[in-house]
């Protein structure tokens, strides 16, 4: 026993001192990079291809949106105004048609081949055909070369969002010739997406050098680009989780983080970096379910008031970090058909006790359910989760937080059995009719419950909106999404923001809500 | 309370056997108890170790009257440093480090004990039974126990318990039916040496049955090596009901809990408390079961009682 103790003291010691050494290792040297040709960017990666007529996640958006060109696009990252990319537009009768005139007639893929018409339709049609996650983006919409400077794009009902769906980075434009040589085909026989991982057939600022889903891509200037050439001549995109990017960004060792939330984005300062703090297209709101027997309270409109008003959005806002938003309703902000912030609910205890008295709640548990594992651009789910559920205890409402993993809450979500919970909506594309499935019948609100003849009103006001044309929208789906807020089905809590930090070795970059770090705009 | 001397025979020798014999086993296995028991907590190791242990015992106990603050209200800045009001910092909701480290012990240390004892329980039933019996019950129930070995056991308890769903109740079943099999092997063995025993035998001659053979004769000398691994599996279940928790498949929000903790501190690296403090409770209550654990083994093991013996005498 004498001789043991030494050992033990040693081998304790010896451990304490290994991670204070490691903790003390891991501070140092701050500031940017070298200047050079290389830019290093990091992401938890989300990615399962690159392909872009099957990407559907934002690593894959991210590298795409570098790679492809797109029919249009949103000048400066305003999302309510498309505009020409490749192509300029024209709407006719009634928004079922769409014309497409070639613009770009200098653009060029990266091995050289001119962009032509029949790239753009073989595009749209592989989208289509394909039937993965971004072929919704052109349901019901026929694609119809007119002649070698323009196509259409006929839809069966009037589809005013379209001009706001084709700048989405799963609408790239690739090289038909190429691509029909490497298998790829406008129907479900389609072959050429590892080809396209490999070898990417886009006419945007890079190429793909090295594909690798679970580490790293690389990317290359794409020397045939009709626009600037890029600074950084080549980009490599790492995956790495976001305790990992901070420390990156702090020493040095990368220039870009995608992922930090707004707490770690605290620890950048002025020598280490900037943050670009961005409005993010994502909504968090809470469900209840409109069904009796599963919703209990939940399904009582007085109740859900109840809740609306018990909320502190501002503590929310906190929790969200510097830059988030209220919500009016769940449309984000910055979109046509939101609801001015201004008239977001508040918090007010007296008119809940009044409401909950109306509903007849008697304190039980509502089961609340959310993904445990999920953060939506750093607001930690299980963290507001118990945040909500400590305001409604002090108005008297009282939740048993049931956590998930994602795919598990997911699950439970679709198929309509939670009474309450956390739910999350990214936007598709930056238009109201994207929120459609929140009305009741849609795709949505079925998991509440709320189905077709769930509220005649809102019906009604769904299918004025659908009506209207030009800036008359605006007001007519602002209008929709109030009415749809004001029943508490679903209580929006806060837009978050998007952060991405960006080191002091770059000077010029530009950062928008449409692409988050546009590599081949950085000096 | 008599202290023996450290020249006293080893569990199996001829002295011991003798004394079965004569018919007083049960007598034999409660002196060893009285007389070894204290001498294990007074080597230094074994001391310290008693000292964190009971330290956290009062903590567990009194802790409503120790927390200073209520540990699930969200009334401070948040994320700030340990200093002030807060002593041991706030976290990222805003609510006291020191009162959820406190109340966490509540959860935990109850949790971990009641999961050993049933573990320890339920496995050395198993053991025993297939070291007397042997054969196809051996076979059967081995096997069960080399198929829960064939995977490592924090992977099984997160697979039971993601099936089962997140909570206090599941993650302890969870652990309970990952670590049983440890306690099987080691009955099993000693029961399948010691079935074969003179006194044992002696004891079927005389009629004694199966039950009353394990219990009465055998159990009181297979009991000292359980006892220090239940001792050292304590440390074991604390560590991995924190590492379901730390993967949300433990103690269910917003219950206080050192593992969830140190999952909130992991995205917070700035703010260092969050996860410290829970890591270094987890790291005394382990090493205060593992040194008592160690001291326990030395003791009761005839090899290294007698080194024990000259150690603390």
């Amino acid at each position: 026993m004498k001789a043991r103790l030494p050992h033990r003291v040693l081998a304790i010691g010896s451990a304490l001192a290994l991670t204070f050494g490691l903790a003390a290792c891991s501070g140092g040297d701050k500031g940017g990079g070298d200047a050079s040709d290389t830019l290093v960017a990091e992401t938890a990666f989300n990615l399962k291809t690159i392909d872009p007529h099957r990407q559907f996640e934002f690593t894959g958006s991210t590298i795409d949106n570098a790679i492809y060109q797109t029919a249009l696009e949103f000048k400066d990252g305003d999302q309510t105004k498309p505009s020409d990319g490749l192509c300029s537009f024209t709407m006719s009768d009634g928004d079922k048609k769409m014309t497409l005139t070639l613009k770009e007639k200098d653009a060029k893929f990266s091995n050289g081949d001119p962009v032509t018409v029949d790239d753009i339709v073989f595009s749209f049609k592989r989208l289509q055909g394909l039937k993965g996650n971004p072929s919704f983006f052109l349901d019901g919409v026929t694609v119809k070369k007119v002649d070698d400077e323009s196509l259409e794009l006929i839809s069966k009902k009037p589809n005013p969002a379209l001009p706001y769906i084709l700048p989405n980075s799963s609408i790239g434009i690739v090289n038909s010739k190429v691509v029909k040589e490497n298998k790829g085909n406008t129907d479900e026989k389609d072959g050429a997406e590892a080809f396209l991982n490999e070898n990417s057939q886009g006419s945007g600022p890079y190429k793909v050098d090295t594909y690798n889903a679970d580490s790293q891509v690389v990317l290359t200037a794409n020397e045939n680009y009709n626009g600037p050439a890029p600074k950084y001549k080549r980009v490599v995109l790492r995956n790495v989780s976001a305790e990992t990017q901070l420390t990156d960004i702090q020493s040095g060792q990368a220039q870009v983080a995608f992922d930090l939330n707004s707490d770690q984005a605290k620890q950048i300062d002025d020598s280490m970096g900037k943050i670009s703090s961005l409005p993010s297209t994502k909504s968090l709101y809470i469900f209840n379910n409109t069904d009796k027997k599963i919703g209990g309270p939940a399904a009582n409109p007085d109740f859900r008031k109840a809740v609306t008003s018990a909320i502190d959005y501002d503590k929310l806002t906190e929790l969200a970090g510097e830059g988030s938003q209220r919500m009016a309703s769940l449309v984000p902000n910055e979109f046509v058909g939101a609801v001015p912030k201004d008239q977001a609910p508040e918090r007010d205890l007296e008119k809940t006790k009044k409401l909950l008295k109306k509903a007849g709640y008697k304190g039980e548990e509502i089961p609340f359910h959310y993904s445990s594992d999920q953060s939506v651009n750093g607001v930690d789910l299980a963290q507001l989760a118990e945040t909500l559920q400590a305001q409604l205890k002090e108005a008297g409402i009282n939740l048993a937080l049931k956590p998930a993993p994602s795919s598990t809450q997911l699950d439970g979500f679709r198929s309509a059995k939670q009474p309450m919970g956390i739910g999350t909506w990214g936007a598709d594309f930056p238009d109201p009719t994207n929120y459609n499935v929140f009305i009741p019948g849609g795709s949505v609100a079925e998991r509440v419950n709320w189905g077709k003849d769930g509220d005649p009103e809102l019906t009604k006001l769904a299918e004025a909106a659908e009506k209207t044309e030009g800036e008359a929208r605006d007001a007519a789906y602002a209008k929709l999404y109030k009415a749809t807020a004001d029943t508490g089905v679903w209580i929006p809590l806060v837009q978050p923001v998007n952060t991405v930090a960006v080191g002091s070795s770059i000077t010029k970059y530009v950062s928008n809500a449409d692409v988050s770090f546009d590599f081949a705009k950085a000096e | 309370m008599s202290i023996s001397s450290p020249k006293q025979p080893p569990t199996n020798s001829p002295d011991t056997d003798a004394e079965v014999l004569e018919g007083n086993p049960v007598d034999l296995g409660v002196k060893r108890w009285r007389v070894r028991f204290p001498k294990a907590l007074r080597t230094p190791l074994g001391f310290v170790g008693a000292v964190i242990l009971a330290i956290w015992l009062i903590v567990a106990i009194f802790a409503p009257l120790i927390a200073p603050f209520n540990p699930l209200a969200q009334d401070f800045t948040r994320l700030a440093p340990p200093g002030g009001e807060n002593l041991l910092g706030t976290d990222t909701l805003g609510r006291d480090v020191l009162s959820r480290l406190v109340v966490s012990a509540r959860t935990t240390l109850p949790a971990a004990i009641f999961v050993v004892i049933c573990s320890s329980v339920l496995g050395s039933v198993l053991g025993a039974i297939a070291g007397y019996f042997g054969r196809a019950v051996d076979e059967v129930i081995m096997r069960i126990a080399d198929l829960v070995f064939a995977f490592p056991t924090i992977i099984l308890a997160m697979v039971i318990a993601a099936a089962l769903g997140p909570g206090l109740k599941n993650a302890i079943i969870a652990i309970l039916l990952v670590s049983w099999p440890s306690y099987a092997r080691v009955t099993r063995s000693l029961v399948m040496t010691a079935r074969n025993s003179e006194y044992v035998v002696a004891g079927r001659l005389l009629g004694f049955s199966a039950g009353k053979s394990l219990l009465r004769e055998i159990s009181p000398n297979v009991l000292s090596p359980v006892v220090v691994l239940a001792t050292l599996d304590v440390g074991s279940a604390i560590l991995t009901m924190a590492g379901l928790s730390f993967l949300s498949l433990g103690v269910v929000p917003p219950t206080p809990d050192w593992g969830a903790m140190i999952s909130e501190g992991v995205s917070q690296f700035a703010s260092w408390w969050i996860a410290f403090f829970p890591g270094l409770c987890i790291l005394t209550i382990v090493m205060a079961f593992n040194f008592i654990g160690d001291s326990l083994r030395d003791s009761l093991d005839p090899h290294t009682a007698q080194e024990v013996g000259e150690t603390t005498s």
